[in-house]
């Protein structure tokens, strides 16, 4: 009993750490290490540059799961109010960020794209890479 | 000319309405993206039973380079309207330059925005259009304490060391792109603003600053402004605003002052109630006036709107049913 009990705390404290993605540069950019608050304003294109870097956000598709999880987890806002959001913003002239079509594709556009900031699955993470922050 | 656009306009929507989301505009390419809104009202008070075709406006924006954009807006107010009341109507089928501007992204700090832009004042001005409220009318305050528009220069960007402080100094020295439509007509105007979104449910600021108005009335003015999300279902806004206003030719000094708070209740994400308080005072014209409206938002989808609110004033002869219709698009 005692045995089961210890394998599933052990489950539960690994489960809880379990990240479903990564946010990701190139490891040329100049980027280094920008707050949640900054990454956030990012990708609600409130803010353009970390310093004096240019970054350019990139979105997955909308059905994408690792979106919806970045999303919830990073941006902290749910679908209906985001989409509220991109309404109002169309008013001020905004768009929202570029779309790719799959995780292969915005890791391609973030490696040759300066200043493309995107996030990734863990497993597609390589050394041209620098990662910004887990979820 | 304009009529020209205005054709372009609607063939191109036509053109895309396969891949179009309403309230998202139309891409035609990465350089523009064009899109508008109408809203529609009826208005029943003692002294007048108005319909209006109130605003009609397109806008066009899109990123020339990658640090620079623009954005264009015109836009026709009140396009038409008939009083059933009085018997009258009129037509002002006069197409304005809403919004014209160009923006510069130099760096996190220092951004610049050149041309007729709205003011960045306060929560009311930056979303002023019928389909992005929640009532039909707007407070006194967001016409009577400053000019919506400036047709200058905005300077603006986040605050060093302050990661949710933003900042914009502004200022204009000149008449306005188009001096038919702005509640205020100046040629000098400069002010400050700030604000710390600590949080998306939680955001407060202010600003300050000084217009010298066409009649050479010269007006300082200080503002502040708060909301906050308290629940999913309900939020809290409140503007006020103080002017000290030097009339050059009487010589005459005064105060003037306008505030609101407003709560909006969220019944569903469609249905919502609203509520609001209004104070204002101006000491030249000795006008004192409450305010209270209460309202039904109905949102079938977002950029959609239907509302209907009654509005308690201290002079009971200002008291009015408003209903409208809007629609970005």
């Amino acid at each position: 009993m005692r045995y089961i009990f210890t394998i599933l705390m052990i489950l539960s404290v690994q489960l809880s750490a379990a990240k479903y993605g990564v946010v990701v540069t190139s490891h040329k950019s100049k980027v280094e290490s920008p707050t949640l608050r900054q990454l956030k304003d990012i990708f609600l294109m409130k803010r353009h540059y970390i310093g004096d870097t240019k970054v350019l956000p990139i979105n997955m598709l909308l059905a994408s799961d690792l979106r919806q999880k970045f999303e919830k987890i990073v941006l902290k806002i749910n679908r209906e109010k985001l989409n509220n959001y991109w309404i109002k913003q169309h008013f001020q002239g905004i768009s929202p960020p570029v779309t790719q079509a799959s995780a292969r594709s915005v890791k391609l556009f973030i490696k040759n794209v300066e200043g493309a900031i995107g996030y990734l699955p863990l497993s597609l993470v390589d050394d041209d890479m620098r990662v910004l922050y887990e979820f | 000319m304009k009529f020209y656009f205005i054709l372009f306009y609607i063939f191109t929507l036509l053109a895309n309405a396969g891949s179009y989301e309403l309230g998202h505009g139309v891409k035609l390419h990465e350089k523009l993206r064009i899109g508008g809104y109408f809203s529609t009202d009826y208005e029943v008070s003692e002294t007048r039973r108005r319909a209006r075709l109130d605003d009609v406006a397109f806008l066009a924006y899109g990123n020339l380079t990658s640090n620079l954009s623009y954005l264009v807006e015109i836009e026709a107010a009140p396009f038409f309207q008939r009083d059933f009341r009085a018997g009258t109507q009129e037509y002002d089928r006069h197409f304005h330059r809403e919004r014209l501007y160009f923006d510069y992204q130099y760096s996190e700090m220092a951004n610049f925005r050149v041309g007729k832009q709205i003011t960045p004042i306060g929560y009311w001005n930056l979303e002023p259009i019928n389909v992005l409220r929640e009532t039909s009318s707007n407070p006194l305050l967001s016409s009577k304490m400053f000019p919506k528009f400036l047709t200058g220069l905005d300077i603006y960007g986040y605050i060093p060391w302050f990661d949710s402080v933003t900042y914009h100094i502004f200022m204009q020295n000149n008449k306005d792109i188009d001096e038919d439509y702005i509640n205020i007509k100046n040629e000098h105007f400069f002010g400050l603003s700030l604000e710390n979104e600590v949080s998306m449910d939680f955001q407060y600021g202010g600003s300050f600053g000084e217009f010298i108005t066409e009649d050479r009335k010269r007006t300082q003015f200080a503002q502040l402004n708060a909301k906050y999300e308290l629940s999913n279902n309900l939020s809290i806004q409140s503007e006020v605003a103080l002017n000290h206003v030097d009339d050059h030719a009487t010589t005459v000094k005064g105060y003037k002052f306008a505030g609101y708070f407003q709560s909006l209740y969220r019944i569903s994400s469609k249905h919502a109630l609203v509520g609001r308080y209004e104070y204002f005072n101006d000491d030249a014209t000795d006008i004192s006036d409450h305010i209270g409206i209460f309202g039904y938002s109905y949102r079938p989808i977002y950029p959609v709107s239907l509302k209907a609110e009654y509005q308690w004033n201290s002079d009971e002869k200002l008291n009015k049913f408003i209903t409208s219709f809007s629609v970005l698009f």
